[in-house]
């Protein structure tokens, strides 16, 4: 009887041992679910493209961002190489690069820019970012690689460059016959050519004698957008006005003595102001401060 | 058919040219032919090309426009190139070439007025 009781009872502890145990196991893989239901999540809200490689480069998923951004289908995707996808359009040289030399010995890499021609969705610029992981319960590495579709902005920041090449170099017409051209900024070859097409076409259109080149807002001056200067110069002789280049600043001044460039040829001044008075004394104009009201006032 | 392009008409004492469009190597080298005969017959004291209507050239145009006004001046004349684009000028300095001892005007107005002050200048040598 004793024994029996004995029997019972250690039988009901064990129940109760093995009941709590279950709701141990049960609560840890409640927990797991959430967190891999919460990683999950945040791979799926994430908007940049993200996709998962086992060590042999075969997708293993990816996010829906990405298939969406590269108009491929999860179903067609996942166990397949990465180069294989979507018509073999992710065989890009670079990525391949990134991929098999890159990875293995680095573990991660960062804002790695390919741009890529794709068949269905066109010309893609994108910054990759690659990391290595180790997992330890397969003994298997995986590759997570995260694209952002840099195109937009790439092609903003284009657009934003091209129109501050486009207001960088206004030409004014002050006065019949005279047009003045400030230069703001670092000048390069690119910009002191259409610098030089603009000021042309101005002098032809406005039939100007004089062009006044003002190069205050120019910081620093080197031998070649002194070049580009002096070849646009040239230019306008040839079409029968004359530069004058005013705003030149100590420094400037400075610095093109110092560079040893000869602008003897070239008639300057250290301010528009300056020039603009030079301008009107080749042009046979005067400018009279108009004070007759003054003296008649006072007689 | 470049012949009948060019013609130097004489206005005063100067030399007045209109380049025809897109001047080819034998057109250009007529007309230089044609002004030089110009200038001995009338003794001329200046010579005014208008290229207003040259869109493009190549090295050989600025290079006998140069040339041509050295002759004018061996010849006792003045050169006044007048009218040239934007897109000429552009070309001509990308290539490194000038026009020499040629002046430069925007506009025929301009070079005659140019002629009128080179006057004194011409007749004192």
């Amino acid at each position: 009887m004793t024994d029996e009781q004995k029997t019972r009872e250690q039988l009901l502890t064990e129940l109760a041992q093995l009941r709590q145990r279950i709701e141990e196991s049960e609560a840890a893989e409640t927990a797991a679910r959430d967190a891999r239901q919460y990683a999950e999540n945040i791979v799926e809200t994430v908007r940049e493209p993200l996709v998962v490689l086992d060590a042999d480069l075969r997708v293993i998923s990816a996010n829906p961002s990405f298939y969406r951004t590269f108009q491929v289908r999860s179903e067609e995707s996942e166990g397949r190489l990465i180069y294989d996808l979507g018509n073999r359009q992710w065989d890009i040289p670079a990525l391949r690069e990134l991929l098999e030399e890159i990875i293995p010995q680095n573990t991660t890499f960062e804002d790695y820019e390919v741009e890529h021609d794709f068949a269905s969705i066109g010309q893609k610029a994108m910054l990759l970012n690659a990391r290595r992981i180790y997992v330890e319960a397969s003994k298997t590495q995986m590759i997570l690689l995260a694209i952002e579709d840099i195109t937009e902005r790439k092609r903003a920041r284009e657009a934003l460059a091209q129109e501050i090449l486009d207001i960088s170099t206004p030409v004014i017409q002050v006065w019949e016959g005279v047009v003045v051209a400030p230069l703001i900024g670092t000048l390069d070859s690119q910009r002191t050519e259409r610098f030089m097409e603009r000021l042309l076409e101005r002098i032809v259109e406005t039939r100007s004698r004089v062009a006044l080149v003002d190069i205050t807002g120019v910081a620093t001056i080197d031998t070649q957008t002194a070049q580009h200067l002096i070849d646009t110069v040239t230019a306008v002789r040839l079409l029968g006005a004359q530069v004058m280049l005013t705003g030149v600043s100590p420094a400037i001044a400075v610095t093109l003595v110092h560079l040893g460039i000869d602008l003897s040829g070239l008639i300057t001044r250290a301010s528009l102001m300056a020039g603009l008075r030079l301008t009107m004394e080749l042009l046979g104009l005067q400018m009279v401060t108009k004070n007759e009201n003054v003296t008649s006032g006072s007689s | 058919m470049a012949a009948e392009g060019i013609s130097v008409v004489k206005v005063r004492e100067i030399l007045l040219v209109t380049v025809p469009p897109d001047p080819d190597d034998a057109t250009v080298s007529l007309l230089q032919e044609q002004v030089l005969k110009a200038m001995a017959r009338y003794e001329a004291k200046g010579l005014i090309l208008d290229i207003s209507m040259v869109q493009t050239v190549d090295s050989f145009f600025p290079r006998t426009i140069a040339e041509t006004a050295q002759m004018v001046t061996l010849m006792g004349g003045r050169t006044v190139v007048a009218g040239m684009g934007a897109g000429v000028a552009i070309t001509t300095t990308e290539l490194g070439l000038t026009l020499g001892g040629a002046l430069t005007a925007l506009d025929v107005d301009h070079a005659l007025d140019m002629t009128d002050g080179l006057t004194p200048w011409e007749q004192s040598p």
